[in-house]
């Protein structure tokens, strides 16, 4: 792609992890706000027609998506980079992980869109 | 169930044929074999259960409609107290409640985890101390229906099990105010 | 390089790498011994656990039984649960990953033999702590997964809880060990050539495992340690009275185990991946997708394990996140399947005696992975949660998912052990006594929970339609015991009659059979190069090679034990790793810690003090014999390569075991993060009015003490890069001192300032960060006055860092974990007290 080609080196492995460890955080932030949100009574509380519950949980699922899809285009500049032996299936492991964590994120989070309160 | 039997003919099938005397290799395309066989069927069957099961689980949760009847069930090692929204006394090891309405169990412990089980009437609930669960039963019809602590909370965890009966509504009042009137039996 | 006879390789490197005798036995640390002596333990605790599920069948066989009663019923399940899982299942896996990975790597050891024979001896003295409380009948009664209330002092007021709690400390001290062992022997330790896209699928599979159970044990750790505190000394983590939550158990339990069960399968499944291939004659299909398929399963592993939890009151949304996760772990277990059908497509598969034992899996593992998505959803869980239904899914998916597997593999690699082929028909009527008697006991099981029989009910009334599926259950696990007592005769009669044979049995296409079995001590005479992902198709005659001293580091030129280091990516060879010589130190270490539990059980806990002492001294002699007084010289790896020894290599393994090590440290404060955060938020009465009461001025000091031990430990080690011999001394003793003064001011905060840890879970909990932060401190201490005596013997140099290294890393690591701890202790009640 670009002509500054180089092997892949051992901090290249982060790829590996990186979008999973988005949907970690994800995952661990709905389970975590909701908790707080019931324990402080943000389901009680409406703000603009929706709970502030679900305004906060709906937040922070969008803004785990958006931070699992922008990790796509620097993966996409530096995989396209990787030269060597590894390279190829180095790239396509990378690059579908990456993928599988944001349709994870995606699916796992969902039942914010749909179900609602702290019963 | 049936679904889950044909899935696992299917698969063995597929794991088998290679071992029949007539089979060739064949050279199967990975890529096809895996994006259906390893995302898109498994992802399609499992949105089907989603979408049936989160609400399906929704609707057993208390907090819909009101219910017709709110009683307690306190556990302890090893038995179960029962208490009646509005009266007074309690009851052993007998839950009365109306038929043919919801009812809404409070659900709490005195000492370890225990559960509140009674098969024919819903789900299961924890008995945890410190906090208090809800649980929504309903018993169409009028009877007798069996029920038992469901986690394990030490030696006399096989015995405690303890009995739902079921009222017509009309008698449920009557029937109720004759057991508290007894000595806390039913 | 002129060819020697390989009879000559063979015994200049035997007698360098031959395992002691007698009661020399241990001081051995070789990976072969290490991972033998594991697997049988294993499979003797097997043995045990399984005499106790004849037991609980016999019990159950027929309703009001009074065969057993309530009290031995308990104790005998809870005991089959925990034999089988932290006994039998974990160390199984761990043997085996530490007796293959060398040899399919290419490697003539692990990174760090010592550690992983250290780990033995931890593994086999807990479980006999275990085992010897059975035997004197006070062993734990709780249910294997020790539900608090009922596992805390008032409800089980004797030791039963306790020797649980200990002795299962002990063995996963063992599990941590063998995580860090496999993690940095994968990434460093292989031949050369072998880049991480060649490495064999098995492999990349222990590679995830033991990335997992560095990350899941520590919550196990961390909620046995709370658990030990409340029962030993009232703290009351887990009592709603004093603040406490009893469900905080169940979360750090969980958070353990569920990951748990993927931690089990993992292995097999890649033994499963191995072996398909070598039997349908042709490669794995899908390489990448299979690797991508277990880091997404490893990760989402982690996001299941509030589904055993579904009817403690949790709200239905946040239950709903855990459903959905639970099954989307279904698409990557997909991949995997429809990867192994592809690749037995493509083939033309044998039905061979280990062949035979996957089709089992395969069987038995479909069935368990469909009524596990049954109990995913939630209404259904409801229903069959802790009946008899769970019960037999978790024996489909724990039988089917990991002990077929592990007997096809323990087949197919037993060979490679004893140099002898399995007695055919013995094996086959082994399998099919397993295979019937198997579905006999757990699938008429389904049903027998669906009619509604509880679990760990130690009898039953007659006539609830229970009477005649428990019977059958019954007589279908008598005939599994008989099969599996025919595998062991057969065992028996392939190491007397099984016929001998030269090499590679099976036609397997990796390392493992590119030497002769059984296998040598040191497993190559020679390190190959290696150019593909199935060296021996390349080369059917790479063995010979091998032994014919054609590759890397041939023989045993200066008497020492040598294998290769390479790059963690390209398999290039880095540099050489000069193994340790057989040690009692090991031995001696974890029976310091065995006193140490041991007194703590017998409630001395000031005497037990002293096994921790004798445990130190032991590693501080283990350390001591790290490294040399001199620079060395580069050495001579054969076909022009010099390399330098692993002491003077700045990649060399220690430095990355520990930061490993750290990471699962890591994970264990972040539970005590997540315990402090669950109590305030779901515990009754939070917070109580006597809260952690500080000036700023000493939290000031307190930081200020902190960051300067870190900071100091660090340019201590850039002076030592520089050469700067003075520096490197003065900034280490600065370092030292601070870390001193820091454990000074701690103290004062715990005696002083902190709430009684005793009266409400709030001071428990405040208390076990300061109690975390001291440790920490304190053996900060010890690293850098260590460091500091390294100095002043002459063991370290600007090449030679790892010790000053070392100290740094462990000053950063306990500067920002302390400092996050005081943040949150003084943060949460001013935010929201």
């Amino acid at each position: 792609m670009s002509g500054r080609e180089r092997p892949v080196r051992a901090h290249d492995l982060f790829w590996l992890v990186a979008g999973f460890s988005v949907w970690a955080g994800g995952f661990s932030a709905l389970y975590g706000l909701h908790a707080i949100g019931c324990r402080a009574g943000w389901d009680e509380m409406d703000f603009v027609s929706l709970s502030v519950n679900r305004w906060a949980l709906t937040g922070v699922y969008l803004a785990h998506i958006t931070a699992g899809a922008a990790l796509y285009l620097p993966l996409r500049a530096i995989a396209g980079r990787w030269q060597g032996e590894s390279a190829r299936t180095m790239r396509q492991v990378a690059v579908a992980l990456t993928l599988a964590a944001l349709a994870s994120t995606i699916w796992s989070g969902a039942p914010v869109l749909v179900l609602e309160g702290c019963i | 169930m049936i679904g889950s039997l044909l899935i696992l003919a299917m698969m063995m099938g597929l794991i088998l044929w290679p071992f029949l005397k007539r089979h060739k290799p064949v050279d199967v395309p990975e890529a096809l074999w895996l994006w259906s066989g390893g995302l898109a069927f498994p992802l399609i069957v499992l949105t089907a259960l989603l979408i049936w099961g989160l609400p399906a689980g929704q609707s057993m949760l208390a907090g819909r409609t009101p219910p017709v009847a709110t009683v307690e069930a306190e556990a302890f090692q090893w038995g179960w107290t029962f208490r009646y929204e509005g009266r007074e006394g309690d009851t052993s090891d007998v839950l009365h409640i109306p038929a043919g309405g919801p009812v809404d169990v409070a659900v709490s412990s005195i000492d370890v985890i225990h559960a509140f089980w009674a098969p024919r009437l819903a789900g299961k609930v924890d008995a945890i101390p410190g906090q208090t669960n809800i649980l929504r039963i309903e018993a169409s019809e009028p009877g007798i229906y069996a029920g038992q602590c469901a986690e394990f909370c030490g030696l006399g965890h096989t015995a405690m099990r303890f009995t739902v009966i079921a009222h017509a509504p009309e008698a449920y009042e009557a029937a109720l105010s004759a057991a508290l009137a007894g000595d806390g039996g039913g | 390089m002129s060819r020697i006879p390989p009879i000559t390789l063979h015994r200049a490197l035997h007698a360098v790498w031959k395992a002691p005798r007698g009661p020399g036995a241990l001081s051995a640390v070789n990976h072969s011994v290490v991972g033998r002596r594991f697997i049988i333990t294993a499979f003797v605790f097997f043995a045990i656990g399984g005499l106790l599920a004849m037991l609980i069948r016999a019990q159950l066989a027929r309703p009001e039984n009074p065969f057993l009663g309530a009290d031995a019923y308990n104790q005998i399940f809870t005991m089959h649960g925990t034999v089988m899982m932290f006994l039998f299942a974990i160390p199984l896996i761990e043997g085996v990953a530490l007796y293959l990975l060398p040899k399919i790597l290419g490697a003539r050891d692990l990174a760090f033999p010592r550690l992983s024979a250290f780990g033995y001896w931890c593994y086999l003295f807990g479980g006999t702590i275990i085992l010897a409380s059975m035997l004197m009948g006070v062993a734990p009664d709780s249910g294997w997964f020790m539900y608090t209330p009922l596992s805390s002092s008032t409800y089980t007021p004797g030791v039963n809880a306790d020797v649980w709690l200990l002795g299962v400390t002990f063995v996963e001290i063992s599990a941590i060990c063998a995580a860090v062992e496999i993690v940095v022997t994968i990434l460093k330790v292989r031949t050369a050539g072998m880049s991480l896209t060649r490495m064999p699928l098995m492999a990349w599979y222990l590679l995830v495992t033991a990335g997992m159970m560095l990350l899941a044990f520590p919550p196990l750790i961390l909620g046995s340690v709370l658990l030990e505190l409340e029962r030993a000394f009232d703290w009351p983590f887990f009592d709603p009275e004093r603040g406490g939550a009893s469900l905080l158990w169940q979360h750090l339990f969980w958070l353990f185990g569920h990951p748990e069960v993927y931690i089990i399968f993992l292995p097999a499944a890649g033994a499963v991946t191995t072996l398909i291939p070598v039997f349908a004659r042709t490669k794995i299909v899908g390489y990448g997708w299979i690797v991508a398929a277990i880091i997404s399963l490893a990760f989402l592993s982690f996001g299941l394990w509030v589904h055993h939890m579904f009817t403690v009151g949790i709200p239905h949304l946040a239950l709903a996140f855990f459903s959905a996760a639970s099954m989307l772990v279904a698409v990557p277990t997909a991949i995997q399947v429809f990867a192994w059908t592809a690749t037995l497509m493509r083939g033309r598969p044998q039905m061979s005696l280990p062949m035979l034992y996957l089709m089992g899996f395969f069987s038995v593992f479909i069935l368990g992975g469909l009524t596990g998505v049954m109990l995913a959803l939630v209404p259904f869980n409801w229903q069959a949660h802790d009946t008899h239904f769970v019960v037999a899914h978790l024996h489909y998916v724990l039988i089917g998912g990991f002990v077929f597997p592990m007997l096809a593999a323990t087949s197919y690699w037993l060979p490679l052990m004893t140099g002898r082929m399995p007695v055919f028909s013995v094996s086959r009527s082994a399998f099919w006594l397993i295979f019937l008697g198997f579905h006999g006991t757990f699938l008429i099981m389904h049903f027998t929970g669906l009619l509604g029989m509880p679990r760990r009910v130690f009898t039953y009334e007659g006539g609830l339609g229970w009477d005649a599926p428990n019977l059958i259950s019954s007589i279908g696990s008598f005939v599994m015991a008989a099969g599996f007592a025919l595998f062991v005769v057969d065992i028996v009669l392939q190491l007397r009659f099984g016929r001998r044979f030269r090499r590679n049995p099976w036609g397997g296409t990796g390392l493992d059979w590119a030497m002769p079995a059984p296998a040598p001590s040191y497993n190559f005479a020679s390190l190959p190069l290696v150019t593909s992902r199935d060296p021996l198709e390349d080369n059917p005659r790479l063995g010979a090679d091998i032994a014919a001293g054609k590759g890397y580091l041939a023989g045993a030129p200066r008497a020492e034990m040598e294998t290769l280091c390479v790059d963690m990516v390209s398999g290039e060879p880095d540099h050489v790793l000069l193994l340790p010589k057989n040690d009692y130190t090991p031995f001696l270490m974890a029976g310091g810690l065995a006193v140490f539990f041991v007194l703590f059980l017998f409630s001395a806990y000031a005497f037990s003090l002293v096994g921790v002492v004798i445990a130190a001294v032991f590693g501080w002699r283990w350390l001591w014999s790290l490294g040399a007084r001199t620079d060395p010289e580069p050495l001579d790896a054969g076909h022009g390569l010099v390399l330098p020894v692993h002491y003077a290599a700045r990649s060399a393994p220690t430095i990355l075991g520990l930061k490993y090590f750290l990471a699962a440290n890591a994970a264990f404060f972040g539970s005590l993060i997540f315990g402090y955060l669950f109590l305030w938020t779901t515990a009754p009465d939070w917070p109580p009015p006597d809260i952690l009461d500080i000036d700023l001025l000493r939290l000031a000091t307190l930081a200020a003490g902190l960051a300067g031990a870190g900071v100091l430990a660090r340019l201590a080690r850039r002076a030592n890069d520089k050469g700067d011999a003075r520096w490197r001394m003065l900034a280490l003793a600065g370092s030292a001192l601070a870390s001193l003064l820091t454990l000074a001011g701690l103290g004062a905060l715990a005696l002083l300032n902190a709430p009684s840890p005793v009266s409400h879970a709030y001071g428990a909990i405040t208390m076990a960060v300061i109690g975390y932060a001291g440790l920490h401190v304190l053996l900060g201490v010890l690293f850098t006055a260590y460091a500091l005596a390294r100095h002043l013997f002459g063991y370290v140099s600007a090449v030679r860092s790892a010790d000053m290294r070392g100290a740094e890393i462990w000053q950063a690591y306990t500067a920002i974990t302390a400092l996050a701890g005081l943040a949150l202790i003084v943060l949460m009640p001013g935010a929201f007290g």
